[in-house]
Order: C-alpha cells, then structure tokens, then sequence
C-alpha cells in the first residue's frame, strides 16, 4: 500500500509538470527597451481607461463620483477595488499573470515592490507631455522619491494632505478631571500621569483611566499601540531615527526607550491602564471611551468621530467635557513629533499598458479641476472664509464630494494642502480635535515637529522585505510589557530576534542612502 | 485485446498480471457507465487539483513572480535553493513551541468537540416535535455563517476583561477572569468558540448519516423489548461508526492544518506563550515580505504529515473496526 | 463494555425501557436547548446591534435585546452599500455551483461505493492526494486565468466541483445502503445510470439534501478563491462584500458620519460604523434562514421515515 502511494504521488506529480508545462508557448526574448516616440493620446471617447485603486466599501462604478469625473475629464473609466484581505498577493499575481489595467492606485510599500520587480512603466517623457500640471504640483524631492537611480519616474504621488498633523492623540473626559480635582488638559509626561494617578485615587474601579489602543483590527498595518503622544516626551518618533552624528538607529535603541517601558510598566502594575490593552482595537476602545467606561483614550480623527456624538447622546456631555491630548513634554522639557510630510499613495502604470498616455492626460486634467473633483462648486458645496479656507457646507459636501478621495491619483500638493481641511471640517467633532490638536500645535509648538529623515527614501531590497515584520515583532514587545508578559530585560532578547531578522540589514540600507545623500 | 501484442512481454511479467489486465478491461467494457461517470470529476482533479501541484517545486526556490513570462513560468525560472525554506522553518528556536502550541490547541479541540455533534445528532433525532426540531437545528448551525471577525466581536463583548462575563462575576464577587490575556483560560476560549461555531456544521453530517441507517433494525429492536439507550448504542452507534471514523481520520489527518484563522483573530501578544501556531509564526514571519516560497515549504510540510496521518489513521481503523475510506 | 452488561441484567419490562427512554428524551430536550441558547444569544447581540440605537451601539451597550429601535442603518446597507450585488452574486454561484457539484459528486462517488468496482483503491487514492496536497494560489490562479475564467461566475465554482471530503460522505452512505435493492434492480435489467437515477438516489434524499446543503454554505462562505479570481465591483459576493463592509470602519467613519446640517446637527445620528457592521451581518443571514427549513424538509423526510417505522 506504502510503495502503491508513493508511485501514485510520482506519477500525479510528473503528470502536473506536463500538464503545466505543455500550455505555455516557447519563450521569446524579452523585448529591448529602445528609444521611442512619446505615444499619441486616443483621446476621451476613444478609449475606456481601466483604475485599480485600494479596498472601499461602496460599489466604485456605481459611486456619484464617476459622472462628475466623466464629466471633468470626458474620460469613460472603469474601475477596480483591492480586496479586503491578501491585497498585495493578489495584485502581484495579477499582474505577474498579465493584468490590463491603465492606472495602479496603491501605498508605498506594494508601488515599491512593483517597481522592484521591473513590472511598471517609466513615465518621463509622458509626463512632460502630458503631465505639465501633476509634475508642478510636487516637489524636486518627492520626484526623486519616485525615481530609479538613472532618474526614470516610475509613479505620481498622492501626497499626505497636511505635512504636520498630530495624528495619533488622546482623547479626555474633562468633566471626570475636573470632579478628581484636574484642572488643566495634562501636557508634560509627568502631569499625564499624575492625572491618571489622581483619577485612580478619586475613581478607584469605577472608570478605566486610560484605555487603548486604537489600532485597525487587521493586520499588518503601521499603526502604533502606544499613542505617538507619549513617545514624544521620550525623544521618539519613528521606528527609525538618526542622531546628531548622523547614525541610523532603531526605535529601541533610543537613548530613552529603557525610560518609556519602564514608564509604561508603571502604568500597567499600578492599574492605570485598561487590562485588556494587549487585545483592544479602534472598535473595543472607541467603545470604551463612548460608554463611559474610560476616562481618557487613545484616539485620533475618525476615533473622535465616532465616539463624540455618542457621548453626547449617551452620557449628555458638551463639547466643553471634552479635551484633547496633545504630544506630551519629558521630564526634560523636549517633545518631539514626527511631520506627517509623505507620499501617501503612489499611482503607477504597468509596463503593458496601451493607454498609458492616456491614462497620464487624465490624472493631469483631474489635477488642474482638484477644487472641483474633490471639493465640489463654490457656493453649491462650500464658501470660502476671509482667509481663503473652504467652508464646507452640510450636507451636500458629505453627499456630493465624500468619497472624492478614492479617486484621487496625484494632487497640486501645495494647494491641496489648503483645501483639504474642509473634509475635516464638514464634522464638529473632528474639527474639535484638530483644531485643539494640530492646528494649536502648529501655532504654539511648531518646534516639536521633527524631520522624517526617510520620508522620501526611494525603494529598497531589505527595507521592503523585512521591514513590516520588524515593526511588528516591535509592536507585539511593547504590547507584552503591557500585559506584564515581558519587561525591560527581555530588550536583549528581543534585540537578538530583531538582528536575526534582519534589522541590520535595514540599517545599513538606510545609513548608505543616507550616507549616500550628503 | 490490445494485451495481445504484448504477450511474449506480459509471459515474463507473470501471467497473472496478463489475467489482471484483461480482467480490469472486461469489467471497464461491460461497465462503461461507471467508468464514464467519473469522467467529470477526474477531469476537475487533473485540472484544478493536480495541475497546480507543479507548484509545489516553489518550496525548494527562491520563487520570483516576476522572474518569467508569467508566473508558472517563473517557477521554473527561479532559482534552485533545496532545503533553505524547510531549514528556515524548523531552524527557527520557535519552531519547536509553536509545533507544540499547534498539536495541544487542535488536540484539544478534537478531544474536546469531536464527540459532540454526534450526541447533538444523537438527541436531535430523539425530537418528536417537528418544529422545535427544526427550530433546533437551524439555531445551532447559523454561528458556522459567522466570519471570525465577527465572533471574536460577539465573544468579546461577552469575554472582555470588562465584558458581561466579568460584569457578573465582579457582582458575585468572583473577580475578574483575564479570558483573552490570561495564558491558563485563553486555550479554553480557542476550543470554546471553535465548538461554539462548527458544532452544527458537523451535528449536520451526522444527521445524514442516521438517516442512512436501516430503519428495520429499529424495528426489531423494539420488538425485542429494547429501549432508547440501548437502540442507540447497538444500532444508531454502529450505523454512525463509518462516518464517525470518516471525521475522525480527517480530523486527526488535518491537525496541523487548522485553526489559523480564528487564532489570527484572537491572540494576542499577551498569550503567544500558548497560542502562536505555526501558521500564524509563519505569517508573522514572512508579513510584508510575500513570501511564496516559504509558505508553500510550510504546506508541503503540513499535506505530508495530513497524508502521512490520514494513510496511518486509515490503516488503524482497518484493522481494528475494519473500516476504510478508501 | 459494562454498561451494556448492567442493561442486559435489566429485566425486559414496559417500565425499565420506559424509564430508558425518558432520560434520552429529557438529555435531548435539555442538552440541546442549551446548546441552542447558546449559539441564539450570540446571533441575538448582532441582530440587537443592527436595529439599536447608533450611540448605545458605538458605546457597546447594546446585549441581546435592542434598545431604541431604528431601522436607519439597515436602510443604510441596503441603499447606500452594494448588499444587493452581493446577494445577487452569491445567490447565483450557490446555485449554480450546488447543482454542478452535487452532480458530479454523485457520479462520482456512485461508482467509487461498489465494491468490486476495478480500479476502485486508485481513484479514491487520487481523491485522498489531492485532498491533502495543494500546488498553492499562484498556479491554482495560472489555472483560472489560462482557462480564461478569470471575473467568471465559472471561477468561483469550478475549485468546488468536488469537496474531497463531501464525496467520500456520499460514498460512505451509498456504501450504507443495502445491496439487496440494488441486485433487484440489475435482475430487471436496469443498467448503472437507471440504477443510480431511479433506486439509489430516491432512497438517499436525505444524504443529498444534506451533501448539497454542505456545497451551498461552501459556496455561500467562500471568501478566498472569489477574491484570488474575480475582479470586478459587479462581481463581489456576499463574503467579500462583508470583508469590506469590515475593512473599511475608518473610512466611513471619516466619511460617512459627518452630515451635520447648517445648524449643526447629527443628520444620521443611528448609523454608526458597528452599526453597518451589524446590519450588514444580519442581512446576510437572511437567506440562510430562510433556505434551511426547506432543505431541512428534505433532511428531516428520511428521519421520519426511520423513527416511524422504529
């Protein structure tokens, strides 16, 4: 019977090869790359461009959005949404295995890969072409982000609609503060713990005193499980950092990275956290927050957005019972906090595209009608402040222009910058925080902000390879020491695990582009 | 016969094998039907199921999708590593712990859940009121249309260090039970909410399967003065027998196989201890990184030791319940 | 071993398999009564968030009974989110795929229960490989897209024409079946194809309702092949629509909670991102609910049946 099974295997396995092998016709030689006259556009009507943009939950053919870029553009356009789970597993199958599309919409790290393995079309001549205004709406940096080291351009960005905002922050119950006695919004590390320390005191078990985090329930994403707002008063901002003398060092190898475990286990044994910091996530913690369960929350915009009406409703609070955390000082007074200055999605236009110029021609139209497309029609969808900042108005901003943001492939940066406040605006609660946060940040304390020194790194092996999963692993440590599964002394350890990893290897990639660049 | 022509050939072989042959292609020719009715199944295997298998030489490479035209191509393209993905895995000084997370966890669900369906369809056919039945057994199959996702919502609304569970426990002055962060219950959770959402799935099957037994020997059964429990053990028992065996096999077959999912959603750094399995280490591992190659390896490892299992357990059950699946 | 002997030493009298019976039957009652309870308290919470109040939903307060009754975030799904294509696409795949899979898993799993079947030991050995070994989704995907099936309802069917382990249930009680019948039937004349047709599959209602409802929730939770395969909006089936529904809490809640009127008031103030998610959930189950009882009828036919004559 043994013998009988093997054979069979052999024999099915053999037989797989044939049947695999037999289809596919004999290879040619892959074809040279010559020089080439920039190609002719089709023009709208001729043509029906094909768009891949990431996962959404609304039917992206079906969307009033589509008859209003029809409409701007003249371009027919179908188009496509990731999925949900395996995005990036299955695009590359897809495209490996010869997808059609025109336009690719996707983050950083799955256009790097794309560009990696040489599946994308470099866009120069297009671009000059075609693509006058999507070229001047971004800088010499970011261009070069986009580029190989021979300066071909292989994406146009979607660049991060504010270069300073205090994303990650925390949310407050002022009224609960100020019955234990707290009279200000905390913001130094140690009058955010004395708070917790007197709510604590005053409370006992009846509230959470701080629960988190707020992180999306999938996986692999960026997000932190400590709010950026409490690192700040530790020096640290980014997984990657580079000192005075500029050497490229990890998050844990901060000089004060010891400092905030051995701050964050304090929290943990004296209470002051919520016991179930290690399995939260937006959902559990937005809840928390909303039923008042909890005193202060790790939040951010849209965290806010759920959670402020609710309270309002549930528990009949104002907005005068809410505050906002902003990032926290050390001991020593520094705050640090990092600017939000990135490519935030990439477009890009595969190697076999027929339509490529096409494709360019429309991306650039779509930039130069930005204030339509995306914001809508002054007077019907906003007004405009003395100050020349949109004012949306409700509903019909919400109803005619809330999705424009899938649709967006590249922007005039600059002037995007100033228009999309306004989709923050359309909502009170939003705007409460980032008024309170980011906007009062960037007036008082503009000195926290701190250059991302590898914002506009451009692709590499190791990074792209290695760097989720290190970031991760640094996540899952920090979420241990909140549960009081791992200390401080686990950081060897863990360092250990980290270099087999390879995080050396990302180091060194990252201090001889930096290197590299001087 | 073709055979014919081969006879000086066949002599040597045997002239029993010859017998074989020609037996093998009477029976076809005078039951051509049979053979014909499997055609559309053996066509899907070759194409779908045994086709693919090529890429099973991507556990011994460096797969690069794009390495080729396409991405069969690209199989053959890539190069030739041997062992480096099979090293990788089992190397890892985790390998061990999550080998051993994943046998505990998924034994303990077999130990735990196997027999349960089968009381349930047991018990289910002891209801004589119709439309409670059906009321029953609607009930207990809809979680099995539940994604994880949402049952880790449901369990944890329930479960949650601040959740109804503990609630009634604080007011009994019970404290409070860590059930997703304390490494001693978290297991019972995983078998809890696995039980909670694939029983009715399995009670189904069950179901089925009495309904194949032949009702005459309930029949003589009550003749002879037997009651329920023993009509149950010497008649619903022994009818199930097959089909429990059936299960059985593909459960233990599939032990390293499962569970990924749910235990994707429900761990959590606090108790990777006792809940990182191999499929979730592996796919922390290689997260960002797509790697094909390494999670092909970890496959072919896990359809070896299923196939190894389930031609074992097979052999097993032959000798002693003289009950094969094949 | 001993409790059969303790039975046998039970005199056969009306009262003692009386007393037998009521404890299966008060076992049943209870047991699965509880069992019930248990998986119907879950399902309530989830249909309780769907129709509640936005803010006791978004606070988790809502447990397994709705509190402030609105019908707005249903309504929400169902207009405003592509639930309908959903359900269209995965009514027709279900379906189709049910039929195609039932057919060939019968055919097949037919010839494979006889027993002095020739050739019998190497099909079902090539079932149990390609059960247990998987080429993996790049060439699965290769397969799909050089058949040209790719964004076909073709391609979200043909990875499930045959579940290894429903085949072998089949035969398994095919197997069951008492030979006798059969014999009579060959004695008529009657070939293979009328035999199956006219005797053994009459008298196997119940396995194949139950076979078919296996492919139908098969079909019916497939996420990962309908992914890898399709790619069109218009062809997202009910399990994909979900996974966005899910995926996306941020971005609706970014975009879709903000009608605040010019007085500044919550214009929707009940639909709340685990509200869409509840109402999303609980709209799928509706046709599960609904098809059971009546492929229950079918499951439930042979067991009549059975205890009737028992």
């Amino acid at each position: 019977m043994r013998r009988f099974a093997v054979l069979i295997l052999v024999v099915v396995l053999s037989l797989a090869v044939v049947a695999c092998a037999a289809p596919t016709p004999t290879p040619t030689t892959a074809a040279t790359p010559t020089v080439k006259p920039v190609p002719a556009l089709k023009g709208p009507g001729n043509v029906t461009l094909k768009r891949l943009g990431g996962n959404i939950a609304f039917d992206v053919n079906t969307d009033y959005m589509v008859p209003i870029i029809k409409e701007a553009t003249g371009y027919d356009v179908t188009y496509f949404s990731l999925p949900a789970e395996k995005a990036a597993e299955k695009l590359l199958a897809e495209v490996a295995g010869g997808a059609d599309y025109d336009v690719i919409n996707v983050n950083v790290n799955l256009w790097r890969t794309l560009m990696a393995q040489g599946a994308l079309m470099p866009l120069n001549d297009l671009l000059d072409a075609y693509g006058k205004d999507i070229l001047d709406g971004n800088t010499e940096e970011v261009w070069k982000t986009l580029s190989d080291a021979d300066g071909s351009i292989y994406g146009v960005p979607y660049m991060y609609p504010h270069s300073q905002e205090v994303a990650s922050f925390m949310a407050a119950r002022l009224d609960l503060m100020k019955k234990a006695g707290i009279a200000a919004v905390p913001t130094t590390i140690d009058e955010f713990y004395n708070a917790l320390k007197t709510l604590k005191a005053y409370y006992g078990d009846q509230y959470i005193p701080f629960t988190g985090p707020y992180k999306p329930a999938s996986e692999g994403n960026e997000n932190w499980v400590i709010p950026k707002t409490i690192a700040s008063a530790y020096g640290i901002y980014n997984d990657w950092m580079v000192d005075k003398d500029g050497k490229v060092y990890y998050m844990t190898e901060a000089p004060k990275f010891a400092d905030m475990i051995k701050f964050l286990t304090k929290l943990n044994t004296e209470g002051l956290l919520d016991a179930d910091w290690a399995v939260n996530t937006d959902s559990t913690t937005n809840e928390k927050f909303a039923s008042g369960k909890a005193i202060i929350a790790h939040s951010n915009r849209a965290g806010v957005q759920v959670t402020t009406p609710a309270q309002i409703k549930n528990l009949g609070l104002t907005y005068d019972d809410l505050g906002y955390i902003g990032a926290l000082k050390g001991a020593d007074g520094t705050c640090t906090y990092m600017r939000t200055e990135a490519i935030n999605q990439v477009s890009c236009i595969l190697k076999t595209s027929k339509n490529a110029a096409d494709a360019i021609n429309w991306i650039n139209i779509k930039v130069q009608k930005q204030l339509f497309i995306t914001m809508g029609v002054e007077g019907t969808h906003f007004t405009l402040d003395a100050d020349g900042s949109i004012k949306p108005i409700n509903p019909i901003f919400a109803n005619e222009r809330g999705d424009s943001y899938w649709y967006i492939d590249a922007t005039d940066a600059g002037k995007y910058q100033n228009q999309w406040p306004a989709r923050i605006r359309k909502s009170d609660a939003q705007w409460a925080a980032f008024s309170a946060i980011t906007l009062a940040a960037n007036k008082n304390t503009p000195n926290i902000f701190v250059k991302n020194d590898f914002a506009f790194k451009p692709a590499s092996e190791n990074y792209t390879k290695y760097n989720t999963a290190l970031f991760k692993s640094l996540q899952d440590y920090i979420l241990q020491v909140l549960s009081n599964t791992r200390t401080i002394d686990d950081l060897p350890a863990f360092m250990t695990e980290w270099k087999n990893n390879g995080g050396d290897d990302v180091r060194k990639e990252l201090q001889d582009w930096l290197d590299s660049k001087k | 016969m073709a055979s014919s022509a081969f006879q000086p050939l066949l002599r040597t072989a045997g002239r029993t094998a010859g017998r074989k042959v020609r037996g093998f292609l009477l029976y076809v020719v005078r039951n051509p039907a049979l053979y014909l009715m499997l055609l559309p199944g053996l066509f899907f295997l070759l194409v779908y199921k045994f086709a693919p298998l090529y890429g099973i030489l991507m556990a011994f490479k460096d797969y690069d999708i794009f390495a080729g035209k396409n991405p069969i191509d690209a199989i053959g393209l890539s190069p030739w590593v041997g062992l480096k993905h099979f090293e990788k895995l089992f190397a890892s000084p985790q390998f061990l712990k999550v080998l051993t997370n994943t046998l505990v966890i998924n034994g303990l669900k077999i130990a735990v859940l196997f027999p349960i369906p089968i009381v349930c369809a047991i018990l289910l056919n002891e209801i004589r009121n119709r439309f409670f039945r059906r009321f029953l057994q609607t009930s207990i199959y809809i979680p099995y249309f539940f994604s994880w996702v949402i049952v880790f919502g449901i369990f944890y609304a329930l479960l949650g260090s601040y959740g109804i569970v503990n609630d009634g426990l604080k007011a009994l002055g019970l404290g409070t039970v860590r059930f997703f962060t304390d490494t001693h219950v978290f297991r019972g959770v995983l078998v809890f909410t696995e039980g909670w959402k694939e029983i009715g799935y399995s009670t189904v099957i069950y179901l089925a399967a009495i309904t194949g037994i032949d009702t005459t020997l309930y029949e003589a059964a009550r003749v002879d003065g037997a009651n329920k429990p023993r009509q149950i053990l010497h008649i619903t028992m022994p009818g199930l027998l097959p089909t429990i065996v059936l299960m059985l096999i593909l459960k233990v077959g599939y032990i390293l196989d499962t569970g990924f999912e749910q235990v994707l959603v429900f761990y959590n750094p606090a108790v990777y201890d006792v809940s990182d399995i191999i499929q979730t280490y592996v796919y922390r591992l290689g997260m960002g990184q797509m790697n094909f190659s390494l999670s092909t390896a970890l496959g072919l490892f896990n359809s070896v030791v299923a196939f190894v299992l389930i031609v074992g357990a097979n052999t097993v059950s032959k000798k002693l319940l003289h009950r094969s699946i094949w | 071993m001993a409790r059969r002997a303790s039975i046998a030493r039970h005199p056969r009298t009306g009262i003692s398999s009386g007393a037998g019976d009521r404890v299966v039957k008060l076992l049943a009652y209870g047991f699965l009564s509880l069992l019930s309870l248990l998986a119907v308290l879950p399902c309530l919470h989830v249909i309780s968030k769907a129709v509640s109040a936005g803010n006791l939903v978004t606070a988790g307060l809502i447990y397994f009974w709705p509190r402030g009754i609105q019908f707005n975030t249903v309504e929400f799904v169902l207009t405003q989110t592509p639930f309908f294509t959903a359900l269209k696409n995965s009514l027709i795949i279900t379906g189709l795929g049910t039929a195609i899979s039932l057919f060939t898993t019968i055919t097949t799993a037919y010839p494979l229960s006889k027993p002095s079947f020739k050739g019998r030991r190497l099909v079902v050995l090539l079932y149990v490989v390609s059960m247990v070994f998987f080429g993996g989704i790049i060439p699965a995907y290769m397969v799909i897209r050089t058949l040209g099936l790719i964004d076909s309802v073709w391609a979200c069917i043909l990875p499930f024409t045959i579940v290894q382990f429903n085949m072998f249930i089949m035969k398994t009680y095919f197997e069951s079946l008492p030979e006798s019948v059969e014999e009579s039937a060959k004695i008529d004349g009657a070939g293979d194809v009328r035999t199956l047709a006219a005797i053994v599959l009459p008298m196997s209602k119940p396995v194949v309702a139950t076979i078919g409802l296996l492919y139908a929730i098969t079909y019916w939770n497939n996420y990962f092949h309908v992914m890898m395969y399709t790619n069109s909006p218009g062809m997202r089936t009910m399990q994909l629509y979900l996974y966005d529904i899910i995926n996306n809490g941020q971005a609706f809640a970014e975009n879709l909670f903000s009608g605040w009127d010019t007085q500044g008031n919550a214009i929707s103030p009940h639909v709340t991102v685990n509200g869409i998610v509840a109402a999303a959930v609980t709209m799928s189950l509706v046709p599960i609910i609904a098809a059971y009882p009546f492929i229950q009828r079918y499951m439930i036919q042979g067991i009549t049946v059975g205890s009737v004559k028992g």
